[in-house]
């Protein structure tokens, strides 16, 4: 029996189940939650695995429901849904280990993780939609389902950053499906094509496109945090730590990001967008949001919140990427998908660690912590000087392929948007590293419950963000060996350019 | 040949997570070690491609490459065998160690990479890493100096990395060839050679280095002002078109900024009375000497193939003289056999002015044809000029010596043989290659010039001894830092400019606006209540705003 058509459904699926499963079970059966995790976490890895060789070789994976005529909704994994599902699954199964340690002891255990399942779940449905309609499914449905996860605290600060996450978001999604409407009238289904499909279209539509355009990129710019509408993405902050993590590492923003680029070299086309002028208001809004992100981040003392607007600033780069015509900013912005992905995830797990461990929330309360928890700080470090596109963290390979895509393609402006950024990471940045690592500790901490005997913090907490820290360095120091995330977005950037 | 290649820089990295250990210290002095058997044994002219390395990288090892990798080995041997004593007793002495070797490790890797990426990764890792040895002793001077240092670093990085990049797509290699090389165009040349100056020190981007310099520790001190400030020129060598294009107007700035260099540095250091700041503006006027030779280079491109090796062995030179220099200032501080530690401060300083038979005099016989190649009358008189400066400089950093109370202690026995060895390699090398490869007997090249100097130096020494105090007045007249500490009110009269902007800005728009937002407020609060609802509103501000944008620009192209 060919099981390829059933692939993309059981990616989908393999995180779906358990998550259902997971509201049915009761408070108390941690073992049986923690197997179900995963068992799923685990068995997606084999699957994208499988799917990964398969893409590799030109296999076609591809499940299909048709509602009614006109209207299907398609799974199927092309390059670089791949990427997008490779990054999920990898990073769904650290932060799950991470959640289970952090939420020890915490009450709605079995909501928080259902929902995060099924969070997940909808990521991987978005990566892998083969058309537009499907996107926009999924993309409701991660809405829908991070919500609960924001809001899981319960306290009012939780419900009031939850509330405008909801108001963002349902908005953009309003807009999204308005401009995917349109478009759908217009010129018919819209399966994701490489290469684009609108460039085809008669001239006459040419005007509607591009209203349509800022539509698709209003909905979906919601999610990335393109400014000006970036504003829920720090009050959000106030989700657990590994729910902030996984929002600004792969689910939300990402999601968000991953439909700019769907939309630019799948559904108008790179070079048909270029030609509408439609490149250079992407890349002005992206370089916009690059170095406004990070001159609030500067100003945040809260670290948590310090690294929100850094998250608003870093997911442009693909935006920005995006914008520049050529292959090589192409890979520049699909590369730092992933590599945006692991650097900011180990950022955020460390915070959660300062503040489970030592109660330090706050960048003017972290003197000292590198000599009271150096395996945690070694792991803030990486990501921070990853962030800052210090070589050999994966950060600089994004940054030298942008830099490179955009002198190739004559936009030198580009270049010098890379040099401020870089230059701001550095500056708010590197004041936390020197606190960490030079300043003297405190006499006490602001709380200090004991979690290991052993360790500097209890093991599910402390192995995450190592691993993860470890994969930039690798990500950054091998960027060109076999199955690296830059080989992987090379092969998407040639078969985008059809080559 | 890929493993040498490999190792040099990576067993530094490799043993960094171990030094942490106060027992494993001793670590340390083994790092250095597979990088001088690379550059003894593998041949010039080694390459070898990794393609999985970063963005595919290219290590080997071209003519001043080894030569550049054969002294930074043996410099960072000396100073790290003087620092597994010297920091035995320190505070954080496993932190420092751990920065030490990270800084090996990248000065050693943008020796052996001969591809910009690869380059650039070994200058940032021992760019970042050295903040840590500059800061080392958490003195306030030390944290200032340190700030200075990282945010020159950072502009100097950024700046480079722009340059590096514009390379790579210029010449469309990213291991570009001499001939590729001539694609290049000024933009990115004049990067280049700014992201590398702050490095190399040159004016006015010297600021940080007679801060930086003196603040870290001895062993720090010496690798940093020997081998580190020379990565700035093996970048110029390897990425600027040498040998296959003429670039006088990029010659000409060079020639003038290093000359300028090379004369002021020495008089501004003349004031100093910290012996360490005096070493690095003498490290400084060096810089200028060397980025002079560049740009006559560059001016005359015909010289490039005896010129770049020649330009290589005089920065061996000065990096393995001054690495001594500012290890026996630490040794003057405390070692127990001080005249032995005096007689070789004194022999250093003479190699370190060009005496006859000394390397400094060798290799400055071998730039010769590249110095004497223009009949610019100015550029002679001004080296003749830089070289009185400089031998003074070096008797003003004698007397300090001279005049420097030690407080021996023990243990110091192997750090000071040691110096001795580097010593009397410095001594002994240079004539031996000299004299094997049949170069002509043209050591008396600066007698002129040190006789100038000692005519100068002569009366001011008598009046010193003399009449102590006459002189005091003018030292230390100008910091450390000099043009810095011009800029110091700067930042205080901005803020108090930009507060003083913004209370007037305060007072207009409250008068202009309040009536209007009291009007606003009286209606916005009869409608609405909560928070959460004002936000709500706030969003449909901007969502308002959004589509009111794009209708716009919508109204604007339909019509097309």
């Amino acid at each position: 029996m060919n099981l390829d058509p059933y692939l993309p459904l059981a990616i989908v699926l393999s995180s779906a189940l358990p998550g259902v499963l997971i509201f049915l079970l009761g408070e108390d059966s941690y073992r049986l939650r923690t197997a179900l995790n995963m068992f799923g976490a685990l068995l997606k890895i084999v699957l994208v695995g499988w799917m990964i060789w398969g893409v590799f070789h030109g296999h076609v994976y591809e499940s299909r429901l048709t509602l009614m005529p006109g209207l299907e909704l398609v799974l199927s994994a092309d390059a670089l849904s791949v990427l997008f599902v490779a990054l999920s699954t990898v990073l769904w199964l650290v932060t799950t280990i991470y959640a289970i340690g952090y939420l020890e002891h915490s009450p709605n255990r079995s909501r928080f993780f259902g929902f995060f399942s099924l969070c997940v779940s909808a990521t991987v449905g978005i990566a892998l939609a083969g058309n537009l309609m499907t996107f926009v499914v999924f993309y409701e449905i991660l809405t829908l389902a991070t919500y609960p996860l924001v809001a899981h605290r319960g306290t009012p600060d939780a419900d009031h950053g939850a509330k405008v996450y909801l108001a963002y978001t349902m908005s953009g999604g309003v807009l999204l499906f308005v401009g995917a409407v349109w478009l759908q009238t217009l010129v018919g289904q819209l399966a994701f094509t490489q290469g684009g499909l609108l460039g085809a279209a008669p001239e006459a539509l040419h005007g509607q496109f591009i209203v349509i355009f800022f539509l698709l990129l209003a909905g979906l710019g919601v999610k990335a945090a393109l400014v000006p509408l970036h504003g829920w993405l720090p009050q959000a902050m106030i989700a657990p730590a590994p729910v902030s993590a996984l929002l600004h590492a792969v689910a939300v923003v990402k999601a968000g990001a991953f439909g700019i680029v769907r939309v630019v070299y799948d559904v108008y086309g790179v070079e048909f967008a270029h030609d509408l002028g439609l490149l250079t208001v992407l890349g002005v809004l992206a370089a916009t949001t690059i170095i406004y992100g990070s001159i609030k981040a500067l100003s945040q003392d809260g670290l948590k919140k310090r690294l929100a607007y850094s998250t608003v600033s870093q997911v442009s780069y693909i935006a920005l990427g995006a914008s520049v015509l050529g292959p090589i900013a192409t890979i520049g912005g699909l590369v730092h998908l992933v590599h945006q992905g692991i650097m900011k995830i180990t950022l955020f797990f460390c915070a959660g660690n300062y503040a489970e461990t030592l109660g330090v929330h706050r960048v003017s309360e972290m003197n000292g912590v590198g000599r009271r928890m150096p395996w945690t700080t070694l792991a803030f470090t990486v990501g921070a000087l990853g962030m800052i596109g210090i070589p050999p963290v994966a950060g600089f390979v994004t940054k030298w392929y942008l830099g490179l895509g955009a002198a190739s393609a004559g936009a030198y402006w580009v270049i010098g948007v890379l040099l401020v950024s870089s230059l701001l990471n550095a500056a708010y940045f590197l004041p936390i590293l020197y606190r960490a690592w030079f300043r003297p500790p405190p006499e006490h901490w602001p709380k200090e419950p004991v979690l290991s005997k052993r360790l500097e913090t209890a093991p599910s907490l402390l192995w995450p963000p190592v691993v993860t820290a470890l994969l930039a360095v690798i990500a950054g120091l091998l960027a060109a060996a076999p199955f690296s995330p830059l080989e992987w977005a090379t092969l998407i950037a040639e078969r985008e350019y059809g080559r | 040949m890929t493993v040498p290649l490999i190792l040099s820089w990576l067993w530094p990295l490799l043993l960094a997570p171990l030094v942490l250990q106060p027992r494993r210290h001793w670590l340390v002095a083994l790092a250095p070690l597979p990088a001088l058997a690379t550059a003894l044994w593998i041949p010039a002219g080694a390459r070898v491609e990794l393609p999985w390395l970063l963005v595919g990288a290219t290590l080997g090892l071209d003519t001043p490459g080894r030569i550049f990798l054969g002294f930074t080995a043996l410099l960072w041997l000396v100073a790290a065998v003087h620092a597994v004593r010297a920091l035995r007793d320190s505070p954080h002495a496993g932190r420092f160690h751990l920065f030490f070797l990270l800084a090996m490790a990248g000065n050693l890797w943008l020796i052996v990479a001969l591809d910009l990426a690869s380059f650039y990764t070994g200058f940032a890792l021992m760019g970042i890493a050295s903040y840590g040895l500059v800061i080392h002793d958490g003195r306030r001077e030390s944290l200032r100096a340190g700030k200075v240092y990282l945010i020159l670093t950072l502009l100097g990085e950024s700046t480079l990395f722009m340059a590096l990049v514009l390379i790579a797509h210029q010449t469309g290699s990213i291991a570009p060839s001499a001939a590729a090389l001539t694609a290049i165009d000024d933009l990115a040349i004049g990067l280049l050679i700014l992201g590398l100056a702050v490095k190399a020190g040159l004016m006015p981007l010297h600021v940080w280095l007679p801060l930086a310099h003196p603040a870290a520790p001895v062993p720090a001190s010496a690798v940093l002002s020997g081998t580190m400030i020379k990565a700035a020129l093996l970048g110029w060598l390897r990425f600027l078109p040498l040998g296959a294009l003429a670039l006088p107007h990029w010659g000409l700035l060079l020639v003038l900024a290093g000359l300028i260099t090379a004369i002021l540095a020495p008089l501004i250091g003349l004031i100093q009375t910290n012996p360490k700041v005096v070493l690095a503006y003498s490290s400084v006027a060096k810089m200028g000497v060397m980025t002079l030779a560049l740009g006559l280079l560059l001016i005359e491109p015909r010289l490039a193939l005896v010129g770049v090796p020649a330009l290589a062995l005089y920065a061996g030179h000065h990096a393995l003289t001054k690495g001594g220099l500012f290890l026996g200032v630490g040794l003057r501080h405390t070692s127990g056999r001080q005249p032995m530690i005096l007689a070789g401060l004194s022999l250093l300083v003479l190699v370190m002015i060009g005496a006859p038979l000394t390397s400094g005099a060798i290799t400055k016989d071998g730039l010769k044809p590249i110095l004497e190649v223009l009949d610019w009358r100015w550029l002679g008189a001004g080296l003749g000029l830089a070289s009185v400066v400089t031998a003074l400089l070096m008797a003003r950093f004698l007397w300090l010596m001279w005049r420097t109370e030690p407080h021996p202690e023990p243990g110091y026995r192997s750090a000071g043989a040691v110096w001795s060895l580097l010593i009397a390699a410095i001594l002994v090398l240079p004539p031996t290659v000299a004299l094997g490869s049949g170069a002509q007997l043209g050591w008396t090249t600066n007698l002129g010039l040190i006789a100038i100097a000692l005519a100068i130096g002569l009366p001011v020494l008598l009046a010193a001894l003399q009449r102590p105090g006459t002189l005091d007045g003018i030292l230390d007249r100008i910091p450390p830092g000099d043009l810095l500490e011009a800029l110091r009110p700067l930042p205080p009269q901005l803020r108090w400019s930009q507060r003083w902007i913004k209370r007037r800005w305060a007072n207009w728009r409250a008068r202009l606006l309040d009536p209007w937002l009291d009007w606003v407020d009286l209606h916005w609060h009869a409608t609405r209540a909560s928070t959460a609802e004002r936000l709500m509103a706030l969003w449909l501000v901007a969502g308002m705003l959004w589509i009111g944008l794009l209708l716009l620009i919508g109204l604007m192209v339909i019509p097309r």
